[in-house]
């Protein structure tokens, strides 16, 4: 299966007394090779890719502060019936642009891990809509990046809704 | 299933309500330049920095929260700070170094140290405060009563320059109307306010609860015309009117100040007083004829970065 759609995303960065946050928006592709073992429960491996573009909620006219965040990575879904659970494991590349009274750039690429639940709406027998929350988590690590000197957690929440297309194989029936 | 979104939404909107800041490791591209608003202290004194109160001579570099953020300048063995002034001009920092006989200066914006004025004519005894006018030139108490005046370009000024003034310099320091003030340590020691052409434009009312020996040490011009001058006899602050009259006490507390130095205002309007006696600068809210101390800490406190802080000035 193969699912793809955009998402409204928020984020914050733990680690700092006043924990910034981030709105934006972003899309994400997915493929998926479901294995049913039941008449209506399957497993599915996945791979996942998704872009982010977000921009800090305190920005002003003095200073814009922007995140872009890419991450790529595989794991599990699980459907019960139209509803699913998901746990996925892969890379995340973050990059904050600093402009205005201050110029900056603040990058890492950091393993992350993304929990997702979502449903499956079907329209047709090979087309499907899904909506779905994930909520992502990576550690920041200043020896992996630049820009920054302590350690931070990046947590990402979305919520996404994309379309579901069934590529037709043995076995691979929701 | 709708109550998992709506779970998340209001989850969401909570985060969204809280207070708006940015990525903290932004402040470490600030931490390493000058900005608008931050605060220059010149620690320095008469001694070397081994005796007793051990100035630090050394020029630090605060944020407008009072977070040290680095030395723009560190004497060398064998110079003594003492004053310090911002060029209106080229915006460069000019300090007084005593024992070499100069003032140098700092760019900063490039953060390099030169030369600013080396003169014979600096050769009296202690070197002390240095004030820029208007125009950019440049006054310098080369000794304890004689002050001279250099041009932008540095040139030394003549008649009636260099000035002899009645008793030993503490402070000048420069105010609207390209005049300069000239604070003095020994009695009769009301400050007295010269034009930059160094004819005497008027001397401050000398009734004040500390008499006649007041030991001012540093004035600020408020932006109303009013002036705070400080006293290290009887540690206050005391307000004068813009025509140098006495209106009565700013503000007072010894557990708070004693022996105030260097003043200035905040950029947000504030008044910053530091204090030899106990090496802290304080920041004064200032409402009609009363001030009051802002917050139960000081704003800058750190014996370690501003010892014996002497000049204190805001980066504008």
């Amino acid at each position: 299966m193969l699912n793809f759609g955009g998402s409204f995303t928020y984020a914050n960065i733990l680690g700092q007394n006043e924990p910034p946050t981030y709105k934006g928006m972003g899309a994400f592709g997915e493929a998926e090779y479901l294995i049913p073992f039941s008449r209506s429960n399957a497993l599915s491996f996945i791979g996942t890719y998704q872009t982010n573009s977000l921009a800090n909620t305190a920005n002003d006219e003095l200073i814009k502060e922007s995140l872009k965040t890419s991450y790529a990575g595989v794991g599990l879904k699980l459907y019960f019936e139209k509803l699913f659970i998901s746990l996925t494991t892969g890379k995340l590349n973050f990059k904050d642009t600093v402009r205005g009274e201050t110029e900056k750039e603040i990058t890492t690429k950091e393993t992350a891990y993304e929990l997702g639940v979502g449903y499956r709406f079907r329209i047709t027998n090979m087309v499907g809509l899904i909506m779905s929350v994930h909520a992502l988590r990576a550690g920041m690590d200043p020896d992996h990046g630049s820009g920054f000197n302590s350690d931070y957690e990046y947590l990402q929440y979305r919520a996404a809704i994309g379309v579901n297309i069934i590529i037709p194989s043995t076995g691979s029936k929701p | 299933m709708r109550s998992v979104f709506y779970i998340l939404l209001i989850t969401l909107t909570l985060f969204s309500c809280g207070k708006k800041s940015h990525f903290e490791a932004i402040k470490d591209g600030n931490a390493s330049k000058v900005n608008s608003g931050d605060i220059i202290i010149v620690s320095a004194g008469s001694v070397v920095s081994t005796v007793a109160p051990f100035p630090l001579h050394k020029i630090a570099l605060f944020s407008p929260e009072g977070e040290f953020k680095f030395y723009l300048y560190e004497g060398r063995a064998g110079e003594f700070l003492y004053g310090a002034a911002l060029d209106p001009v080229t915006k460069d920092l000019l300090f007084s170094i005593e024992n070499v006989d100069r003032v140098d200066k700092v760019d900063l914006e490039s953060l390099i140290v030169t030369s600013s004025i080396i003169d014979v004519n600096l050769s009296g005894t202690t070197i002390r405060a240095v004030a820029t006018l208007n125009d950019g030139s440049v006054v310098i108490a080369e000794s304890p009563t004689v002050i001279e005046k250099f041009s932008a370009s540095g040139v030394r000024a003549t008649a009636p320059f260099p000035l002899t003034v009645p008793t030993a310099i503490q402070n000048i320091k420069a105010i609207s109307g390209n005049r300069f003030i000239v604070t003095f340590t020994n009695t009769p020691d009301a400050p007295q306010v010269y034009n930059a052409d160094g004819t005497l434009a008027g001397t401050f009312q000398s009734t004040s609860p500390c008499g006649t020996n007041c030991d001012p040490w540093d004035v600020v011009e408020l932006p109303d015309g009013r002036f705070v001058v400080n006293s290290r006899i009887t540690h206050g602050l005391y307000l004068y009117s813009a025509t140098f009259t006495y209106i009565g006490v700013l503000y007072l507390d010894t557990t708070v100040l004693q022996m105030p130095t260097g003043m200035t205002l905040l950029s947000n309007g504030n008044l910053l007083v530091c204090n030899n006696s106990f090496n802290t600068c304080e920041e004064i809210v200032i409402s009609g004829n009363s001030g009051t101390r802002a917050g139960k800490f000081p704003l800058i406190k750190d014996s370690a970065t501003a010892r014996q802080p002497q000049s204190v000035l805001v980066v504008p």
